[in-house]
């Protein structure tokens, strides 16, 4: 369960994530949208390769993890912003980027997460 | 010679659409591409009205169509009196403002994020302590995944109908609702259910997103419904 020191650290960690999305995002949609929401598909991309890193590092300290995992990362990524884009293009009838953006952004999320994994790991050894 | 001006009124079915098609727009240098609330008759209460030299219009109504086969155009000509400014249909035409993060903005967001934060972890820290089993099918994530999801197609639709402000999009939907529902939480969950047990995996990957769609289509509905109302 989350210790005392945790949760304010993590708090602030998910506001700084949630920042960092907002100017990462913003920035990526202007340069390449707006027929389809690559913003939210890198954000969540590279947090699931972050994600990745630090559960193949597994560091020992237990507070780090916590803070980083379930605050920074956590608040970067976002589920609902994905499911509203992608209820978008299914209403604009886009339903072949509507799919992509769910299948995709799992399978390209999925494989940051592994290969995250895998590099954090021989990082450590 | 008097310049003969057309200009088309389209009614796009979403805002991604309206944004879409006035990109496409600007890239073919249409003089004006704007997007304005009309009279709310139904649906989407956002028009999208084109203005250019007629021969030059016309050529791109084709492509229009082609883009967007479902929003009906209309199409009216008048007589240029004075093109104001004189270049206007030269390439005078608006580009869309450069992304740029304002320090504001962030404040609102990171306030919203760390609140959203702490809601998730309150669900996920009561939903453990109820039932164990939540390391392996962790549903109180999946709750405030798909709470969220609702959430946001409410503010979404609200947005779209210019009843939330800047500010309130900032504080709630970017940081509130985008930290309270994760994505990098998700996935590595789905490994770690795979591994316990694969069905189980496969049943929070998939109805996650299944229920988190369904959930903002809800939310969607129902606020058009309310809004209706009015």
């Amino acid at each position: 369960m989350a210790l005392a020191a945790e949760v304010p650290l993590t708090l602030l960690g998910a506001g700084l994530g949630a920042v960092l999305r907002y100017a990462l995002g913003g920035w990526v949609n202007h340069r390449l949208g707006p027929e389809f929401p690559w913003g939210t598909l890198a954000v969540n991309v590279l947090g699931c390769f972050a994600l990745g890193l630090l559960e193949g590092a597994a560091p020992r300290d237990a507070v780090l993890p916590f803070v980083l995992g379930r605050g920074v990362l956590a608040g970067f990524t976002t589920f609902s912003t994905l499911m509203l884009e992608t209820l978008n293009l299914a209403l604009s009838k886009e339903h072949d980027r509507a799919s992509f953006n769910v299948v995709g952004s799992f399978s390209l999320g999925l494989a940051a997460l592994l290969f995250g994994v895998y590099l954090g790991a021989e990082v450590v050894e | 010679m008097p310049t003969v001006v057309a200009q088309a009124t389209l009614r796009p079915r979403s805002e991604l659409e309206c944004e879409r098609l006035i990109r496409l727009a600007h890239r073919r240098g249409i003089a004006s591409a704007t997007a304005y609330r009309g009279p709310d008759d139904g649906d989407a209460p956002i028009f999208l009205m084109l203005l250019d030299e007629t021969e030059v219009l016309e050529e791109f109504l084709h492509e229009l169509r082609g883009a967007a086969p479902e929003a009906p155009v209309s199409v009216v000509r008048e007589e240029a009196v004075h093109v104001s400014p004189s270049d206007f249909l030269r390439g005078g035409v608006l580009e869309p403002r450069p992304f740029r993060a304002e320090a504001r903005h962030a404040a609102w967001v990171f306030a919203g994020g760390a609140l959203g934060a702490g809601a998730r972890l309150l669900v996920e820290g009561m939903a453990s302590r109820v039932a164990p089993f939540h390391g392996v099918f962790p549903f109180g994530t999946m709750a405030v995944n798909v709470a969220g999801s609702f959430a946001i197609a409410i503010f979404g639709t609200l947005l779209f109908e210019r009843f939330v402000e800047e500010r309130e999009r900032m504080f709630w939907v970017l940081g509130f609702l985008g930290s309270l529902t994760t994505f990098s939480s998700y996935v590595l969950q789905t490994t770690e259910g795979w591994e316990a047990s694969p069905f189980l995996g496969a049943l929070y990957a998939g109805g996650s997103v299944v229920l988190g769609f369904l959930a903002a289509l809800l939310g969607l509905r129902l606020t058009r419904r309310l809004l209706r109302w009015h």
